[in-house]
């Protein structure tokens, strides 16, 4: 596992995201969630992202 | 996990409800299932499997009839199976069922008191046992896809990917590449001028181009080393020839082409340093003449003592200005004295001037020191490259000659191993090839996608709207290639490991000298003393496979506690194995059923009594064998011409077959418990 904490802010922010997405992945596999709203929850954390970047620049 | 029980209720052969207690003793824990082919041991073994993960294991046929029959005629619209587990000392208990009532229920067992799991039942479940590596411990044998191929390796990719716990990164991946061309295509609509587009556009054939290329690199690189194993096994044959001259040929065939690949290698080297000697003295070579005119030009003009001058421009100012000759001499401005002085200027020796030409001078002298080295180390150079190129052709010319010989030896078998060499070296070579065009190819691809990467950093005058997706895209690119990460890691640090444990058990099952080959591409087999591959039958691939089941288990328990997002931890969970000493040679056997209930914690072993194999009597000797049962067929039908079967249950010859019964169905009992 890469360790988050050696990482530079913006490599950081991506290796977060990126648990983040498969956590949702994951959430609907094994059927915490439904798997038809995947998509969607992987869209809003993108634009979650996005946003938070534009804000800080 | 430690299962407890299975109850099964009106579930494909068993009418009724009927349970089996499996042995949950730390020592003894090993159960085993006795059953004839086709009464249930699979019916069984998916029960447990519909009722984690309400799915069934992939060979298991008629999956959407599973209601007993018997219990159909009689009315009844609904199967049920429930699993008791205990986890880390907590006792669960699951309960599905399907048919006109679609239920799934965990509780957890408490004084004897089922409290229900409302809350992430599915998810409690799979944190047990995920069920992408369910299909791993309740293994049905047949169903997996541990395929033995005619060689007698097996392709195991899959299988690591799963127990690395990939399936769920790679979902998100696909999903991911879905997300991307969603915004891609919005792009499109935004970028009114469609510049961008048009780049994005590119960036995708771009893409799409790579990961062709790359299945093809790799299609060719497993291709490769598949033909380099037949190559090695067939100069292996040839070595061990009967015919002494075959021997002697083969052998000193071996050893040119050795030589030749060598040599080979050496002209490799000789032609890389000729490329970093050009480098290093093209412009000695170059400038060489140049440097010996000019440095005989500048020679030239010291000779005539013009360059340096015996006086400086300094000097002559300063008596000028001073209107004084350094004798003391009264020098009038104007007068000849002060004119002849001033004329001196013209000839004046420059300091700055003097100083850059004595640089000049030094370069053009190293230049001049410089080329006889260069001359020198070239021709050393070219020498050892026209060296190499004749024993190149040398050594072809060798290995030509000795092949020659060998096809003219008047041997079938010879000639057969002969005609396949030269097939498999003709596709080694066509594939070494591909393989070094495709990677310049990928090369040239991924500049490509750069440079376009940077034409798209530097548009101007976007929409924000285009730009807003732009940056979406490149977030979904910088996702992708952090899990891509993660993944190729995990993939590529578990080889060293699965050989090593593969190793291990070999040692423990088969006590020979037994090897594992494992390709880049995880396909595996067995290699003998000699080096040679262990051609499929024989039981040698069904240890094998049995090798790998054991060695995924071990990396799964090892990975239960792993700390990763991206990947799925592993498991420790029962090991159900289906029939799995049905292809196993009788020599094995004892030692396989000696090694496997150390494996794990808790072992179910389904199988057809079959005591030459001597399975039970060693799980017995070794203190293994926890719990015995058996499965009865009861038939509603005469006996006629049938036989009646029997199992040998602790001495007595019990019947596992009864006739003219009042209905169809299957019995479990219970045959023997070893306290």
């Amino acid at each position: 596992m890469n360790d988050i904490s050696s990482m530079s802010s913006d490599d950081r922010d991506i290796e977060v995201l990126a648990r983040d997405i498969v956590r949702i992945e994951r959430q609907c596999f094994y059927g915490d969630e439904p798997e038809r709203d995947r998509l969607r929850k992987i869209r809003e954390k993108l634009n979650n992202e996005i946003v938070k970047k534009s804000k800080a620049s | 996990m430690i299962i407890e029980s299975v109850t099964v209720e009106n579930f494909r052969s068993f009418y009724g409800e009927q349970t089996v207690n499996f042995s949950t003793d730390p020592v003894k824990n090993t159960t085993i299932i006795y059953a004839m082919n086709g009464v249930g041991k699979t019916n069984l073994l998916n029960a447990i499997l519909w009722c984690l993960h309400g799915e069934f294991s992939p060979g298991f046929k008629n999956s959407s009839d599973i209601l007993n029959w018997e219990a159909k005629k009689r009315g009844r619209k609904s199967y049920h199976v429930t699993v008791n587990f205990t986890e880390d000392g907590k006792l669960y208990s699951i309960k599905r069922s399907a048919g006109d009532v679609d239920n799934f229920k965990v509780f957890r067992i408490v004084d004897g008191n089922a409290e229900e799991i409302k809350r992430n039942a599915t998810v409690f479940v799979n944190s047990i046992i995920p069920k992408d590596m369910a299909g791993y411990f309740i293994n049905d044998g047949e169903g997996s896809d541990l395929t033995v191929d005619a060689r007698g390796m097996i392709s195991v990719k899959r299988s690591i990917r799963d127990i690395l716990g990939f399936q769920v990164a790679e979902k998100s991946l696909d999903d991911l590449a879905k997300i991307k061309k969603e915004y891609r295509d919005e792009l499109k609509r935004f970028d009114v001028d469609n510049e961008l587009a048009g780049l994005e556009e590119k960036l995708e054939v771009f893409e799409t181009s790579i990961k062709e290329n790359q299945k093809q690199l790799s299609d060719n690189q497993e291709a490769y080393e598949d033909y380099k194993i037949r190559l090695d096994q067939i100069d292996k044959d040839l070595d061990g020839a009967n015919l002494v001259v075959i021997k002697k040929l083969q052998s000193d065939r071996i050893r040119a082409e050795r030589d030749h690949k060598s040599a080979n290698s050496d002209l490799k080297a000789h032609t890389n340093k000729k490329i970093s000697l050009i480098r290093e003295y093209s412009w000695v070579a170059f400038a060489h003449k140049l440097s010996d005119e000019a440095l005989d030009f500048i020679d030239e003009a010291e000779l005539e003592g013009k360059v340096p001058a015996p006086f400086n421009v300094q000097l002559v100012n300063d008596i000028l200005k001073r209107s004084e000759c350094i004798c003391g001499a009264c020098i009038k401005p104007g007068s000849e004295a002060y004119q002849n002085i001033k004329a001196m200027l013209g000839k004046a020796a420059d300091p700055a001037l003097l100083n850059r030409l004595q640089k000049a001078r030094s370069r053009l002298t190293a230049i001049k020191t410089l080329a006889p080295q260069a001359k020198e180390r070239l021709e050393s150079n070219f020498t050892a490259c026209v060296r190499a190129e004749k024993t190149i052709t040398r050594l072809a010319d060798e290995i030509r000659e000795y092949s020659i010989k060998i096809e003219a030896v008047d041997d079938q078998r010879i000639e057969k191993l002969e005609k396949d060499r030269r097939l498999f070296k003709a596709k080694c070579s066509e594939a070494n090839n591909t393989i070094i065009r495709k990677g310049i190819k990928i090369e040239d691809l991924v500049q490509q996608r750069k440079k376009h990467e940077e034409n798209i950093g530097r548009l101007k005058g976007l929409s924000p709207r285009a730009r807003l997706s732009r940056e979406k895209i490149s977030l979904v690119e910088k996702v992708e290639a952090a899990i891509n990460r993660e993944l190729a890691e995990a993939e590529g640090s578990i080889k060293e490991t699965l050989e090593g444990k593969i190793n291990h058990f070999l040692d423990k099952y088969l006590r020979q000298d037994y090897r594992v080959k494992m390709t880049s591409d995880f396909k595996i087999g067995l290699m003998d003393r000699d080096d040679r591959l262990v051609p499929p039958g024989g039981g040698q691939s069904a240890i094998l496979s049995f090798i790998y089941i054991s060695s995924l288990i071990a990396i799964a328990r090892e990975r239960r506690d792993m700390k990763s997002s991206i990947l799925t931890p592993g498991a420790i969970a029962p090991l159900i194995f289906d029939a799995p000493f049905s292809n196993l040679d009788p020599s094995y056997a004892p030692n396989v059923a000696r090694e496997l209930p150390k494996l794990v914690d808790q072992l179910i072993i389904l199988m057809y009594q079959d005591k030459a194999k001597n399975v039970d009597s060693v799980l017995e000797s070794e203190g293994k064998l926890g719990r015995e049962y058996y499965l009865t067929e009861e038939i509603a039908g005469p006996q006629g011409e049938k036989l009646i079967h029997e199992l040998d249950i602790d001495g007595k010859r019990v019947p596992v077959t009864v006739y003219d019964a009042p209905m169809d169905k299957v019995l479990i009992k219970e045959a023997k418990r070893h306290v």
